[in-house]
């Protein structure tokens, strides 16, 4: 993906080729095409050429190379009808286009454009049952319904509390005990229970407990007794 | 009343509508069609209207004035978009200046493989493809996203749109170099 990226914006050849020409300031004519044919063999070395363009760039070296030898060679060879000047000429107009590129791009730095109007999304309402002859009472009797409704989901909110609160505090009389005995079983801490959510509450403190390492505990058997020792 | 009816649609629809899709919903003629565009372009752009009609590739569409570009921007909190790379740019100014053009002709004019920056400028939206029945391959046009870019209602607005559209020199280059080939 890396590549893709700087393939995208990797200069192609003409554009090489073009850069090389101005920087001489000549114009482009097979004979200065012909002078920069060593500048641009430089680049290709230095440069690495992305590979889907290579093939590319090898043309233009070619095609520089012809020119360059024809410029040498003394004897004028009827070569194929290959013109040299298709260079020059395609080179020229390339440039035409790379300076109208140069205008689009002031255009699109440029602050005035325009903008399409945004499509409003069309809500289709559902047909639905009209209610009338409403009275003032039946909107309170409508919300009284609507809190009684509502009134398991707080029930649960609170027993929530209730419980994270009772582990803490168990967990304190557990630990407070425990300092002054070294050693009891459960079943003396549950028996104070009044209900089957303490002896859970109380068990859980004690789990706590044992993950604090503030007490080992100990059951020699399936439903034997729990015996809880302090750690020193 | 043709000229408000299609002042009408277009209004309410906000993307290009192709013409040949006004002529059919219509039941008109293109000569009728053309008429009432122009009438209503002759109405819309002008300095003091804020409402434009833009005609790219044989679709039209009402748009903001560009002139008013900066603000309105501001007021949709419409970010510009990343810059283009010089590549993209360059290729761009060709199928905008002499579209609709194939690949192989935009390649033989830049020199070299555009695939990718294809690929990349429709994803962006700037440029749109179609199969060409006569040529049979793709060919590319940039879009109403573009010219809402770049502030211009039609590519005719461009500078010298003509001398480049029309160009001698590049209709010889793009004629002559596949023959070369064989």
């Amino acid at each position: 993906m890396a590549f893709e990226v700087r393939s995208e914006q990797f200069d192609g050849p003409l554009h090489v080729l073009l850069e090389l020409i101005q920087e001489e300031e000549l114009p482009i004519t097979e004979v200065s095409l012909a002078s920069v044919t060593e500048g641009y063999l430089h680049y290709m070395d230095t440069h690495e050429v992305p590979l889907a363009e290579l093939a590319d760039f090898l043309v233009v070296a070619t095609k520089l190379l012809l020119i360059k030898s024809q410029a040498i060679l003394p004897v004028k060879v009827e070569m194929e009808q290959e013109d040299p000047s298709t260079l020059a000429l395609q080179l020229r107009l390339y440039k035409e286009f790379v300076d109208a590129s140069k205008l689009i791009e002031e255009r699109f730095d440029h602050l005035n454009q325009s903008f399409e109007r945004v499509q409003a999304d069309v809500v289709k309402m559902e047909k639905g049952e009209v209610v009338t002859n409403v009275i003032p009472t039946d909107l309170a009797q409508a919300f009284t319904g609507l809190l009684k409704r509502l009134e398991p989901f707080f029930k649960l909110q609170t027993a929530a509390m209730e419980r994270v609160v009772s582990v803490k505090e168990r967990l304190r009389e557990i630990h407070d005990a425990i300092l002054s005995r070294t050693k009891m079983t459960f079943r003396q801490i549950a028996s104070g229970g009044k209900s089957k959510v303490d002896v859970v509450v109380s068990f859980l403190a004690l789990l706590e407990l044992v993950k604090q390492r503030a007490v080992s505990v100990m059951q020699s058997g399936v439903f034997d007794e729990i015996e809880i020792k302090r750690v020193d | 009343m043709v000229t408000t009816t299609i002042e009408a649609v277009l209004f309410a629809t906000a993307k290009p509508i192709k013409l040949i899709d006004l002529r059919k919903h219509l039941d008109l003629s293109e000569e009728v069609v053309r008429e009432a565009i122009d009438d209503i372009a002759l109405r819309f752009n002008v300095e003091t209207s804020g409402v434009h009609l833009m005609e790219q590739n044989g679709s039209v569409q009402l748009v903001s004035n560009a002139t008013s570009g900066e603000v309105v921007a501001k007021f949709l909190k419409k970010e510009a978009s990343g810059p283009l790379t010089r590549p993209s740019l360059e290729t761009l100014t060709i199928i905008a200046y002499r579209g609709p053009i194939t690949k192989p002709e935009i390649e033989l004019i830049r020199g070299v493989n555009c695939s990718l920056i294809l690929r990349n400028l429709l994803i962006r939206g700037y440029i749109l493809e179609e199969q060409d029945k006569e040529r049979l391959q793709p060919v590319y046009h940039v879009s109403h996203e573009f010219l809402q870019a770049i502030g211009t209602n039609r590519l005719e607005d461009l500078p010298e749109y003509e001398a480049f559209h029309t160009n001698e020199k590049v209709a010889e280059l793009l004629n002559r170099e596949p023959e070369e080939e064989v």
